[in-house]
């Protein structure tokens, strides 16, 4: 394999992984739910109380986490417990609304699992106290006995497209209640989530279907079910009556009275009460920032009249925030990063060495008044060989000297450690007395050119000459306090004339237009070129090389 | 040369006028103004406008990312731009950590006088107000991703050698999460890709100060969204000075103000000479399509 | 003209330069200004800061000088700058980056394992010696048979680069496209409270905008011809927009090299001849 072969083969590679790191989906581990977090459901097992959550790094992308109860505060676990699988399509975008029972199987955690379709209603089941969950896959349901799944129909065959769910597990029967995108809350019951029995109609009472929650949840008191629906701004509670449903309602206004926060799901506790809800924060709405704050916390219903207003205590409370994405290949992305500084800080000295080397071959013939081969080109030398040296090579010393001062005085005078020292006033005074005026007067010498050449140069030939001359001076006094001057003259309806009006309109909108199809069309042309870079097709990159 | 220039007309002597004496005049009215220092008004420009209210609304429990990648030679722009903002950074008791890179050490060390002297005078110290890190090598994206997710892990060490865990401020902030705002003061707001890599990732919002000549690349970002602040050239800093002077924070305007007020009659000198030798082109062209005829 | 351009001229111009700026010396003592200024530069001693600005001074007109014509006293201060500019950057990445940030945590990762045992974390940290060597490759370029070892660390650099360089591109395009699409014809519900004399303003910026970017994309599509009238009259349009776009351009430039004319002649005025406020 040829030289040049073998470093396309490297570029090729190492494009490779950044290119996937990119376009893979993430698998995420650490720090998930610094985004939002919302959907809190509580159990009690072994005496000890688990919070179970979604948690989102990114907007959609829910994972369950888990907190404990620990000497009355809630800690929570770095890792989730539940995420995502890449590979099986139920939940590829996500898990959101987790709901937790206790069963035989163990501590099971039921959840809608986002994907292409529609919701699919997954449970998983852990078999100690909710540190590691196993997938079992899809909550089963039919209308008749025949408990089958298909390709479009993952739960089976189920009357409407799910929107939220609420099961309880009790007296070895799951009992579970479905609310549909139609407003139809349907009832399943089975021995087992595989086989869960939907009844035959939906529940009747029009108080069930008027609203539609962002959550709801169903509990057992004294032996007739409770549902619990969680609104924006308002939690109700239905408890059966007969055949009809009493509702029972408070509302929270939230943020100050300002009505800027509401609901955005949440469980009941049946052991005490308590209602574990999701809130969301209306900020200011920006364009790019997320516009929530987000916080898990909890009310007690018990003792709550009919419509008292709600004021929950906060339990977590996350800050609005993207965190760090991570992907597949996240944790070789931070090491990529550092490798690829220390390599690029190698190549800097490249530039120190050319030099050294050009200045000091210089020095070097000069002073040794050094007699080329034959055939090797030799400095212009005759006279004294001081004389010699300084129109040779004077400035090469001069350079070699100064870098090198520079150097010493730079690395034993950067920190604060040195002030008052001679390293530091040496190294500031280089900088400040030769490094900072002259890059400052170097860069200011164009203007006198610029000046000579506008003068002689830029004139109206032609229409279009005579537009871009306008644009130069509107752009130019516009921005200047003189135009302001000049605008403070100009009637106030009259902003056409007003030159810094006409310049602001000129740079957002004409000059962006044009600046933009530029810019598209570049950053296009961008990709093509990285794309033969990356390929190997260009060869102009391996030239020298065979 | 003299019975060549008895040729040449009034209008073409106007036209191509020996350089030097644009020079001189040109040197006339600036050391002149420099001199002098009228007091105009400062325009206000609507981005300046956009980042001061940002920066007022920030919240007290983030903080801020500066990239400090000005050189020697946009001094009179980029440093106007810098000083204002940390004097309002200052003033609201946000924090700050100051990104500097290899390519521009210039950066650094310029930075640090202007962020040192605005901290002896506003009693602000360093590690507990501000940091600022060491310099990082542009590796391009592939280092603002890996800044992004771990600040710690990354830098290392601030300017003066301290570990990064052992500074005070630094405990609370440790990736981009912790960061409300990036503001990057450089000659070419486009230099480092933070829209690419961070800003798009994850909705950090990001604000320029930059050179003139590079603002007008700006636009199309600000239009976008992917922009939420500019500060253009002098006149840019200048807005922004008088906006911190009008809030109370500072008693003096600063570089950015005294610059554009001779910049202002700099800038009207071109003009009106451009005007003069086109309408001297115009003459001339008359005077020989008279002559012709 | 041309006596008043010789060297009688730079010569008395100079003097009277030179004299007003060592007047200005035996003022310096006594001006608070310069006292304040010796403070907020931290400088040890007024000398110090005096010298300073006069070599800065010196430094500027020796760049200044060039615009006559080249001489020595400018190449001297051209190889200073050089050699400054390049020993500063090779300090800040010696001790910043390679001790710092690649040496001091390799040290610390070898102690921890040796003390405490193996983590992944500093697996990580010491396998970044392989970065050092991949650096080191970088200085095979000097060898005329191993040239092409030192492309190695290019190519990694390289192809880091090309593939980074599609996620930096869709991020910024993706936004540019999607707002291109802007709303020529507002209602009240896109912009509530506003007058319809409002809304007619914002639907023609708009619409100038959309027409703006489209005939400039249209200008630079060589790919088919443009014989079509609605290309051929895009174009036309795509390239007054440029023409205006060029010219704010230029107007920009000038008023950014103005500006560091203007703060070096400040610098010169008030900080070395101290004949203008600080």
């Amino acid at each position: 394999m040829s030289k040049r072969n073998i470093l396309k083969i490297i570029a090729f590679v190492v494009g490779l992984y950044f290119f996937l790191e990119y376009i893979l989906p993430e698998k995420v581990g650490g720090d998930f739910d610094s985004y939002e977090v919302g959907s809190p459901v509580c159990v009690e097992k072994d005496g000890k109380k688990l919070q179970f959550y979604v948690g989102n790094y990114y907007k959609g992308r829910g994972i369950i986490g888990r907190m404990v109860k620990v000497s009355g505060k809630w800690r929570k676990d770095a890792e989730p417990c539940l995420q995502r699988s890449l590979f099986l399509k139920f939940d590829q975008y996500g898990l959101t609304d987790p709901d937790v029972a206790l069963s035989p199987e163990g501590l099971t955690l039921l959840y809608l699992g986002q994907n292409e379709k529609e919701p699919v209603l997954c449970y998983a089941v852990s078999s100690d106290d909710g540190q590691t969950f196993k997938k079992k896959g899809p909550v089963v349901l039919s209308t008749n006995d025949v408990f089958q799944t298909f390709e479009n129909a993952p739960n089976g065959l189920i009357p409407d497209r799910i929107k939220a769910f609420a099961a309880d597990y009790k007296g070895g029967v799951w009992d579970v209640y479905l609310f549909t995108m139609t407003y139809r809350v349907w009832r399943a019951t089975g021995p087992d989530l595989k086989h869960l029995k939907l009844d035959g109609e939906p529940l009747s009472a029009s108080a069930l279907t008027e609203k539609s929650p962002n959550s709801f949840d169903v509990f057992t008191e004294g032996g007739s079910p409770v549902l619990v629906y969680v609104m924006d701004r308002e939690i109700i509670e239905f408890r059966k009556s007969g055949s009809d449903w009493t509702p029972k309602s408070w509302k929270a206004p939230l943020g100050n009275g300002t009505n800027d926060t509401v609901y955005a799901g949440g469980r009941i506790d049946p052991g005490d009460g308590t209602l574990y809800l999701g809130t969301k924060k209306m900020q200011k709405a920006r364009p790019i920032d997320s516009p929530y704050e987000t916080a898990l916390c909890a009310v007690s219903l018990r003792d709550k009249g009919n419509g008292e207003p709600l004021a929950p205590e906060m339990t977590v409370y996350k800050k609005v925030g993207a965190s760090p994405r991570p992907t597949y290949l996240s944790y070789g992305t931070e090491w990529a990063g550092k490798f690829l500084t220390v390599v690029g800080s190698f190549a800097i000295f490249i530039a120190m060495i050319n030099l050294m080397l050009f200045h000091g071959k210089k020095i070097y013939q000069s002073a040794l008044n050094y007699n080329a081969p034959v055939g090797e080109e030799k400095l212009p030398g005759g006279g004294a060989p001081m004389r010699n040296f300084l129109k040779n090579a004077g400035y090469s010393a001069v350079f070699l000297v100064f870098l090198a001062v520079m150097i010493v005085c730079a690395l034993k005078g950067q920190t604060d450690e040195a002030k008052g020292t001679i390293w530091k006033t040496s190294f500031d005074f280089l900088f400040n007395a030769i490094q900072a005026p002259m890059g400052s007067a170097v860069f200011s010498m164009i203007t006198f050119y610029m000046i000579s050449a506008a003068y002689r140069s830029f004139k109206v030939r032609s229409l279009e000459a005579g537009f871009l001359m306008a644009a130069a001076i509107v752009c130019m006094v516009g921005q200047m306090p003189i135009g302001e001057l000049l605008a403070s003259f100009v009637p106030e309806g009259w902003k056409l004339l007003q030159l810094p009006w006409l310049s602001g309109k000129l740079l957002s909108v004409l000059n962006a237009a044009a600046y933009r199809a530029v810019l598209i069309g570049t950053l296009i042309g961008s990709v093509a070129i990285s794309l033969r870079i990356w390929l190997g097709l260009d060869n102009s990159v391996y030239s020298s090389v065979d | 040369m003299a019975e060549e220039n008895k040729k040449r007309s009034i209008w073409d002597r106007i036209q191509f006028c020996d350089p030097r004496i644009l020079y001189a005049l040109f040197a006339v009215v600036v050391i002149g103004f420099e001199m002098i220092q009228i007091k105009m008004p400062v325009p206000n420009p609507v981005w300046v406008g956009k980042l001061y209210d940002r920066i007022e609304n920030l919240p007290p429990d983030k903080a801020v990312l500066i990239d400090c990648d000005y050189g020697a030679g946009n001094r009179g722009e980029c440093e106007g731009q810098f000083k204002a903002v940390i004097q309002h950074l200052f003033a609201r008791n946000i924090k700050f950590m100051v990104v500097t890179w290899t390519t521009n050490v210039e950066g650094q060390k310029l930075g640090r006088q202007v962020l040192d002297e605005v901290a002896k005078k506003m009693n602000k110290v360093d590690g507990e107000d501000y940091v600022m890190f060491q310099a990082i090598v542009n590796a391009g994206g592939v280092t603002l991703q890996s800044l992004a997710k771990d600040i710690h892990g990354f830098v290392v060490k601030d300017i003066n050698g301290r570990d990064l865990g052992d500074i005070p401020m630094m405990k609370n902030f440790r990736s981009i999460a912790d960061v409300s705002l990036i503001y990057r003061v450089a000659y070419s707001w486009g230099g480092v890709p933070w829209i690419g890599f961070v800003q798009s990732v994850y909705g950090t919002p990001l604000a320029a100060g930059s050179a003139g000549i590079e603002s007008s690349t700006a636009y199309p970002y600000l239009d976008s969204g992917q922009l939420c602040g500019l500060l253009a050239g002098a006149a840019g800093a200048a807005a922004y000075e008088k906006r911190v002077m009008e809030a109370g924070i500072v008693a003096e305007t600063g570089i950015g103000t005294k610059t554009v007020s001779v910049q202002s009659f700099a800038t009207l000198f071109v003009v009106v000479s451009i005007l003069i030798s086109n309408f001297a082109m115009f003459m001339s062209k008359w005077q020989a399509r008279k002559g012709r005829a | 003209m041309q006596k008043f351009t010789g060297k009688v001229f730079w010569m008395i111009l100079g003097a009277l330069v030179l004299a007003l700026a060592i007047f200005g010396e035996f003022r310096s003592g006594s001006m608070p200004s310069v006292a304040a200024r010796v403070k907020d530069l931290d400088l040890p001693s007024l000398g110090v800061y005096r010298l300073q600005t006069w070599v800065a001074a010196l430094s500027c007109i020796a760049v200044y000088s060039f615009l006559f014509k080249e001489n020595p006293f400018y190449r001297f201060f051209e190889h200073a700058l050089l050699g400054c500019a390049t020993g500063y950057s090779c300090a800040v990445v010696m001790r910043q980056n390679l001790y710092s940030q690649w040496l001091v945590p390799i040290k610390k990762s070898v102690m921890n394992v040796m003390a405490n045992g193996y983590t992944p974390e500093d697996a990580a940290t010491i396998a970044l010696i392989f970065a050092g060597v991949i650096g080191l490759l970088w200085y095979f370029q000097y060898s005329k048979k191993y040239f092409w070892v030192s492309r190695i660390a290019m190519c990694i650099s390289l192809g880091a680069g090309a593939g980074l360089a599609f996620k930096d591109t869709f991020n910024q395009l993706i936004p540019q496209i999607t707002g291109t699409f802007k709303n020529v014809c507002p209602t009240e519900y896109v912009m509530p409270g506003a007058s319809l004399l409002d809304r007619f303003y914002m639907g023609c910026e708009n619409a100038i905008f959309v027409i703006g970017t489209v005939s400039v994309l249209m200008y630079f599509f060589f790919a088919f011809g443009n014989k079509n009238p609605i290309v051929k009259s895009s174009s036309k349009i795509g390239r007054w927009y440029l023409m205006i776009a060029l010219g704010a351009f230029f107007g920009n430039t000038f008023m950014s090299r103005l500006s560091a004319l203007i703060e070096r002649v400040h610098f010169l005025m008030a900080e070395w001849l101290l004949i203008s406020q600080m």
